[in-house]
């Protein structure tokens, strides 16, 4: 079992060293969208301050969601998936190994630069570090409700709008809790609580959200 | 034993029992809920006093407190019957959520509507992010998900299981939402929010909303009924028993 999941990454991973477009873009356009943000609000430095958790919050919810989005409909237009609905192992099984995939290009390049936008949001360092920190508790759920979401309307032929309608209610206590562990710390308040519920949902999802992502694309796929 | 013991709910399982379930119950639900609903209005907005604090103004209670009890209930009901569908395959159970949805998209709308009309005299402001605003909008977005979601998928098999996870997904997440926010606002800003204190309800307050609560829910029932029969006949059109009734009507 374990060994399917390692080649099931590894082969995936490979793939995408191979079609770079495909997470370089987005990276690029986290950096181009808060960016923009900066130079937008860059006048006064207090209100670039107190804005900014909140900004590279959304942005990196966003752009995650539209990269892993991208992904699997590549995929599911390759056929991939519906070689893994056939494949013998469990799909919820191999669907993990996706989204730890998913994670790690989508989310965790956005994360190692949080630092760099630390400075050009004007962000204390301890503030950078809370931000680096929540993104980093925070971010498998994102990663893995975004598979579910992109199962869920993988029987249609264009999500877009769609999917970020169905995915806002399940990402709204995430990025609640995510920005309130930066904004406490900025006041210098211990963040232990808020941290420990990001990380429970982040938990909450990885046992879940495979299943449910299994459950969908089952059903997608039988006519 | 279990078996002869549930046998009467294992034949309204089956589309034409249900059928005629219905259409029994839908009268009385229907009459039975106007006579509450002419109870609740007439005596929440004529005959019970004033409140002290809010003037008149609080008689939108009657109106506001139904449909957001209601909307919850609603969702609760569909993400039930909706892991019925997923469970044990039964269709009826997949037409309930799909016709209880609308209803409930309505109710919270109507909910997030009053409630804001209530809250400028009284807040002083339309809208505030609260918990229980948050989780009432949030609630509303994930109705229209659910249709959205139920409507964009052209395989009606597929459609209902997976609106169905959706719906089940959405019910872990009003809590999760409700609580996040309520948190971080207690820890974050103290008593900013001015939910103002709820005393006692006096009697002469209560009875006429119970009043609504139930004449509303007694309405929606019928109005489900309605819904679900004009679903069962479109779905199973061409099934004999259908046929036989259309010609014995017409």
């Amino acid at each position: 079992m374990l060994n399917v999941f390692y080649s099931c990454i590894k082969s995936d991973l490979k793939t995408l060293q191979r079609k770079r477009a495909d997470w370089v873009y987005p990276i690029v356009f986290f950096l181009v969208f808060i960016s923009l943000f900066g130079i937008g609000l860059g006048f006064d430095n207090q209100r670039l301050i107190a804005a900014s958790p909140a900004i590279i919050w959304i942005t990196f919810l966003f752009i995650t969601l539209s990269t892993i989005d991208n992904l699997f409909r590549r995929e599911q237009e390759e056929g991939t998936l519906s070689q893994l609905v056939l494949s013998p192992y469990p799909l919820w099984w191999l669907l993990l190994a996706k989204s730890v995939v998913f994670w790690l290009v989508a989310c965790l390049p956005l994360i190692l630069l949080t630092p760099v936008f630390g400075i050009i949001m004007q962000l204390s360092s301890q503030a950078t570090a809370a931000l680096f920190l929540s993104l980093l508790v925070g971010s498998p759920a994102l990663a893995l409700l975004g598979v579910v979401g992109a199962t869920l309307t993988s029987a249609m032929p264009r999500s877009g709008v769609f999917l970020a309608l169905l995915l806002l209610p399940l990402y709204v206590p995430i990025l609640i809790l995510g920005e309130s562990v930066v904004v406490e710390l900025q006041s210098a308040q211990s963040v232990h609580f808020q941290l420990a519920l990001l990380g429970a949902i982040s938990v909450f999802a990885l046992i879940g959200a495979p299943h449910a992502a299994a459950g969908a694309l089952r059903a997608a796929l039988d006519d | 034993m279990i078996n002869t013991m549930l046998q009467p709910l294992i034949n309204l399982g089956t589309p034409r029992r249900f059928y005629q379930f219905c259409a029994f119950v839908q009268p009385w639900c229907f009459a039975l809920g106007l006579l509450a609903l002419a109870y609740g209005l007439i005596a929440g907005l004529f005959i019970a006093p004033a409140d002290y604090l809010q003037g008149e103004g609080f008689r939108i209670i009657y109106v506001q407190v139904p449909c957001a009890m209601l909307s919850m209930l609603l969702y609760v009901v569909l993400a039930i019957a909706s892991a019925i569908y997923l469970i044990w395959r039964i269709k009826i159970a997949d037409w309930v959520a799909y016709c209880v949805a609308p209803i409930g998209a309505l109710l919270t709308f109507c909910a997030l509507v009053t409630g804001a009309i209530w809250g400028k005299p009284m807040w002083g402001t339309w809208w505030i992010w609260d918990a229980r605003l948050t989780s009432e909008l949030i609630l509303l977005f994930l109705y229209i998900g659910y249709i959205g979601l139920y409507s964009a998928i052209t395989n009606p098999k597929s459609a209902a299981k997976i609106s169905a996870i959706f719906a089940l997904i959405g019910l872990i997440d009003i809590p999760i939402i409700h609580y996040s926010v309520y948190w971080w606002n207690t820890l974050h800003q103290g008593a900013t929010i001015s939910r103002f204190a709820k005393p006692a309800i006096a009697s002469s307050m209560l009875w006429p909303l119970i009043g609504m609560i139930v004449g509303m829910g007694l309405y929606i029932s019928a109005i489900m009924c309605l819904k679900l029969r004009t679903q069962i006949l479109s779905r199973e059109a061409n099934k004999r028993w259908v046929q036989l009734l259309i010609a014995k009507k017409g």
